[in-house]
């Protein structure tokens, strides 16, 4: 990440989920801190808390309970400090209409999460590379 | 001379006597004739001569006699032969009346009854008598007075209408009828209808309409529920692969043979999971994922499926004849050729496979073949290969979700086709489908104008 000292804010439920991650992040060496919130209404509640470090990036998941991926979206993008926080989206969901739903409210980027570990680190890889190399306004 | 001349003439005066006499009757029968042909029926000149004939048989006993007598004989004769026929009309009409199975009623512009037959005093469950003292408003079920005004408005307006309506019986049962009404100027103004009891047959509408509403509920309920089944499937499906990798990789060491060969199994049963989820995804996304139909050459298509499924070096896939344009969803149509030619690939078990695609027009529809030479399948099984997650091979020997017969199945059905399949043991298989060629053939022209 361009930012090594931004958090990664993680907003996902399921526990093997969050600790996919957190091991694949450590098998790519990324040292960014990981803030993991089970929730949007959570996620909102972190981001929106003036003591809390803003994170380089939002890797998102649709399918929670309380707030889902699209609601959380929806509230963010309308925030004129937070819409600017690239967002990639990490769900299990191919379906056309999650996909449309999370373009048309600006998502940096949408994965499928692989079944395969293997090929999830090669996706938490590509996210990094990206995200490393592109330009994030300050 | 003057006696022989007397005679002569009295000889002569009876024929000259008669050819006058002949000649007045056949002047005078011609002339009724000719006036009766070019007297309107029943109108006011045949009534003043009928009415002037004693007059004139006063003044001139000639002009009576040859003339105005006949003339009026013939009128009257005239009048009491239409007089027949209307009564025999009348009759006839109030036998149809009375025949009919629907119901009949006449009524004044106000509503008020004056005729009736014997299906509207059953409709009702009113006698005759009672009913000619009622107004038809009195039998509304639903309609206002100023509703029904709105309809006779209507009905003077066109002449006839058609509507339904619902009418309280005696028993104060509802009932529901379709009413042909049509609107005379006689006598000051009728209105005729038939009614006809549509209860049942409304009744029977709705009940269809709440059923299909049932049905329309629970498939997309089912519908709903493959999709969100497979997708709660797959969180913690992933979890158990992730898992099992960090196991086999964390205590590499601290496995045996046997551990490592067991957690190579559980891995792979893991992905197998997730192609069957997959496969029902895909299958529950036909007909639940509309695309717009758009036309697809289908040459193009086939060409570049053949090329994305990349058949190896010993099998050929060979179009026999040019493919038409069809107007169709692109995924669909894809997925069809995608499947059947992949299976066609997959289970090729010659060193030399030969692989044909075939197309031709049957009627009213296109009929496809896909023609292999591979091992062929027992006619028992021709049925069940079609059928969700049904596969003839182990898993383990030939990787397979059973889905994509399936969904080749589904997919064309949705399309007014059908797909069947014939096969020699050995000798290989063609799987046959078709589609309907309405849209395609106005498709193919538009295609060779662009």
């Amino acid at each position: 990440m361009k930012n090594s000292d931004k958090p990664i804010l993680l907003v996902e439920d399921d526990l093997v989920d969050v600790m996919t991650v957190k091991r694949a992040l450590k098998e790519i060496k990324v040292t960014n801190p990981l803030v993991n919130l089970e929730n949007g209404e959570e996620a909102l509640k972190y981001l929106r808390n003036p003591d809390s470090a803003k994170p380089c990036i939002i890797l998102l998941d649709l399918n929670m309970p309380i707030m889902n991926g699209i609601e959380f979206l929806k509230v963010m993008k309308l925030d004129a400090l937070l819409k600017r926080i690239p967002v990639v989206v990490l769900t299990t969901s191919e379906e056309e209409q999650d996909k449309m739903n999370s373009f048309d409210l600006g998502v940096a980027g949408y994965m499928a999460k692989p079944v395969d570990y293997r090929q999830f680190v090669e996706v938490v890889r590509t996210i990094d590379a990206y995200w490393t190399i592109s330009e994030v306004p300050q | 001379m003057y006696t022989l001349q007397k005679p002569s003439f009295r000889l002569k005066s009876p024929a000259a006597i008669f050819l006058i006499v002949a000649l007045s009757v056949f002047i005078s029968e011609a002339s009724v004739m000719l006036l009766l042909y070019y007297l309107p029926e029943r109108s006011l000149i045949s009534e003043a001569i009928v009415d002037a004939t004693l007059l004139v048989a006063l003044i001139s006993p000639a002009l009576y006699f040859f003339l105005f007598r006949p003339l009026a004989l013939h009128i009257r004769e005239r009048e009491r032969i239409e007089d027949v026929l209307h009564k025999n009309e009348e009759e006839q009409f109030k036998v149809m009346i009375r025949t009919s199975l629907d119901a009949f009623l006449i009524t004044d512009l106000q509503g008020r009854i004056l005729e009736v037959n014997d299906a509207y005093c059953s409709l009702t469950g009113y006698s005759r008598e009672e009913l000619l003292k009622m107004n038809a408003a009195e039998l509304e079920a639903t309609e206002s007075a100023e509703e029904t005004a709105s309809d006779i408005g209507k009905l003077l307006e066109t002449g006839s209408i058609r509507f339904e309506a619902r009418k309280r019986r005696k028993d104060g049962h509802i009932q529901i009828v379709e009413v042909s009404s049509n609107y005379s100027n006689l006598n000051g103004g009728r209105i005729y209808s038939f009614l006809r009891d549509i209860t049942e047959r409304k009744q029977a509408e709705e009940h269809r309409d709440s059923l299909m509403r049932e049905i329309e509920s629970a498939n997309e309920e089912l519908k709903n529920f493959a999709y969100v089944a497979s997708h709660d499937l797959k969180a913690p499906l992933r979890a158990i692969g992730s898992l099992a990798d960090w196991i086999s990789t964390d205590y590499a060491d601290k496995f045996d043979d046997e551990g490592r060969a067991h957690m190579r199994l559980l891995i792979s049963r893991v992905h197998r999971m997730d192609g069957l989820i997959d496969g029902i995804l895909l299958y529950s996304r036909v007909g639940r994922v509309k695309e717009t139909r758009v036309a697809v050459d289908l040459n193009r298509l086939v060409a570049d499926v053949i090329d994305s499924l990349a058949p190896p070096a010993g099998i050929t896939v060979t179009i026999d004849n040019p493919l038409p344009s069809i107007m169709t969803e692109p995924t669909r149509i894809q997925q069809v050729f995608q499947n059947l030619l992949s299976n066609a690939i997959k289970y090729m078990d010659k060193p030399e496979g030969k692989i044909r695609i075939n197309c031709c027009a049957e009627g009213r529809q296109w009929k496809f073949s896909i023609t292999d030479n591979g091992p062929g399948i027992k006619q028992q099984h021709f049925e069940k290969i079609f059928q969700l997650f049904q596969t003839l091979a182990p898993r383990d020997r030939v990787e397979s979700s059973g889905v994509g017969l399936a969904l080749v199945k589904k997919i064309v059905e949705m399309y007014g086709g059908h797909v069947w399949v014939e096969s020699a043991l050995g000798e290989g298989s063609t799987f046959f489908f078709t589609l309907p060629r309405t849209t395609a053939t106005l498709i193919q022209t538009e295609g060779t104008q662009a």
